[in-house]
This record gives structure tokens, C-alpha cells and sequence, in this order.
């Protein structure tokens, strides 16, 4: 009888190692997806102040490309124009008068190391919609493709 | 009273036989994403270049990946055009390649995202396939990925 009772203190006694190392539990959260929104941002507020450093904090320069459809006016046929980001970049270099407003819709991120943003992109006369496509790199998250459908407003 | 009855029994009837001939139309665009995903996954596993051809925008699409500097260890992004990535694939591969679509998300029948999982015996890559509809159908004009190494 004895030899249980013994038996019994010694599993208590052990449960309550275990028990304190559970409370001390540490949750860890990654901290990825707010930096891949803080990149998206960053691309949004860049293009519509015309703020240079924003726009390279955003983008990668020298390996992005915005690629969209254009129609040949004489043809008729589709084809894709890659434009290098920082060609695309100079168009922005003043602050916009109108009202211009970004809205996150979506985010998927893999292994910390690569991002998909979804993006809704409203200027007064046109809805444009994004997937930014970034890599994370050293010095951060980075856009590396950019490509989006465009919608033009009806007039008010 | 009677005309009243039956010019309801009428629009009655009209509106019926209206609503029977309602014709439900699905857009098909999700079937066309997804075989041009599968001919991207069959034709690199087959080098086969015209699916590979019917897959890519080889005049705009890029390959882009992560590369690190072995010497410097410094990380770098390489843009690989897809005519000469398309290049690398000529036969067909010896080893089980296996792939299996995620999600797919598409934007106005005119722009989508599929995402992918690429298996080889060794290596799980996780592709993003950017696309446009064009004329001759859907292109990818981005492929990105992730590259998780399996355990032995």
C-alpha cells in the first residue's frame, strides 16, 4: 500500500514539472504578412505621392516588370508590353491631385519567401485591379511582377 | 370582372413560360486556366515544346526565381525570358513528377493567378503562374516559385 502511495506522490510530483513547462507555452506569430502589406502600401502611397523612395522600398527596380495587354489599333491583336519597373517608376514623380484610394483583397504568402497580393486600385475614372507578385530579399519584401485588369468608370 | 381574370391568367402564363426558358450560363474560363496550367505541368514533364508552346508567352513571360552568390552568399533575383527557360526541356523526364493545383483565382475572364504545387521525387516547388487571355487563349507571362526540399 505504501509502494502505491509512493508511486502516486512520485506521478504527481512529475505532472507538475510537466504542468509549468505548458504554461510557459511561448506563442510565436511571423510577423510576414504585416511586412508583405507594409511592401503593398508602400507601392500604393509611392506611385500616388510620387514618392521616389517609397516606390523603391516597394519595388524591385532592376528585376521587376509591369507587364499588361495592349491592342494593335491597325490589327486588331492582342500582346502583352513588359515595361521594367524602373521605366515605370519616372511616371510618378508628383503628387496626385485626385483622390486615389487602395484596397487589399487578398494575401497569400509561401515558405516566408515568396507573396501574392490581390489589390483593388480606384482612381476618379478608373478601377484597376493588381496582382503584385513579391520575393522577399534582404533588404525586404520586394514586387517583382505586376500585372492588372483595368476598368473604366461610367461618368457622373 | 371576367376580362380582369383573364388578362392575369395571361401575364400569368407569359411570366411562367418565361422564367422556363431562363438559360443558366457558367463562364468557362476556370476549365481554360486550369488546362493551360496542366499543359504547363505536362509539357516541361514531357519536353514537350508545343504544349509548352500553347503554355507560355514566350515573347513577354519571364521565369523568375531567387538565386544566392555561393562565394559572397548574397541573395539575387534572376529573370529567365521563357524562350530560353522553355529551352531546358527537351525530353521527357525519367523520374515521377506529380502536380497538384491549389487555388486558382481569376479576375473579369482577362487575368489569373494559379497557384501550384510542382512535385519531384526530390523537391516541392510552389509555382505561381501569372496569365492573360489573349487571343490565342491563356499565357502565363509570370512563373514564380518556392523550392522545399523533401526529407530523405
Amino acid at each position: 500500500m505504501k509502494k502505491i502511495r509512493n508511486l502516486l506522490i512520485g506521478m504527481v510530483a512529475a505532472f507538475g514539472m510537466i504542468a509549468p513547462s505548458a504554461s510557459y507555452a511561448d506563442p510565436v506569430t511571423i510577423d510576414e504578412y504585416a511586412a508583405v502589406i507594409e511592401t503593398a502600401n508602400n507601392y500604393f502611397n509611392g506611385l500616388a505621392t510620387g514618392n521616389q523612395e517609397m516606390i523603391a522600398k516597394a519595388f524591385d527596380l532592376e528585376h521587376g516588370h509591369l507587364k499588361y495587354i495592349t491592342t494593335d489599333k491597325e490589327t486588331g491583336e492582342e500582346s502583352v508590353r513588359v515595361l521594367l519597373f524602373k521605366e515605370f517608376a519616372k511616371q510618378f514623380t508628383e503628387l496626385k491631385t485626385e483622390t486615389w484610394t487602395g484596397e487589399i483583397i487578398s494575401v497569400d504568402i509561401v515558405d516566408n519567401h515568396m507573396a501574392m497580393v490581390k489589390m483593388n486600385f480606384h482612381t476618379p475614372r478608373t478601377h484597376y485591379i493588381d496582382y503584385l507578385v513579391m520575393y522577399k530579399r534582404k533588404e525586404g519584401w520586394r514586387i517583382i511582377s505586376k500585372t492588372f485588369v483595368a476598368h473604366q468608370k461610367a461618368k457622373k | 370582372m371576367y376580362l380582369i381574370k383573364c388578362l392575369v391568367l395571361a401575364i400569368t402564363v407569359s411570366s411562367v413560360s418565361t422564367v422556363g426558358r431562363a438559360e443558366p450560363v457558367i463562364a468557362d474560363e476556370y476549365a481554360a486556366v486550369i488546362e493551360t496550367a496542366n499543359n504547363y505541368f505536362i509539357g516541361l514533364a514531357n519536353g514537350d515544346q508545343d504544349l509548352i508552346a500553347r503554355t507560355f508567352d514566350m515573347e513577354a513571360g519571364h521565369m523568375k526565381r531567387v538565386g544566392r552568390n555561393k562565394e559572397t552568399g548574397k541573395t539575387y533575383v534572376e529573370a529567365v525570358p521563357f524562350k530560353e527557360f522553355a529551352a531546358f526541356y527537351t525530353k521527357p523526364r525519367a523520374e515521377k513528377l506529380v502536380s497538384d493545383i491549389v487555388s486558382v483565382d481569376i479576375v473579369d475572364s482577362h487575368m489569373a493567378l494559379v497557384k501550384l504545387h510542382f512535385n519531384t521525387p526530390k523537391v516541392q516547388y510552389v509555382d505561381y503562374l501569372v496569365m492573360y487571355k489573349l487571343d490565342a487563349g491563356w499565357r502565363i507571362v509570370n512563373k514564380t516559385f518556392s523550392a522545399r526540399p523533401k526529407a530523405d
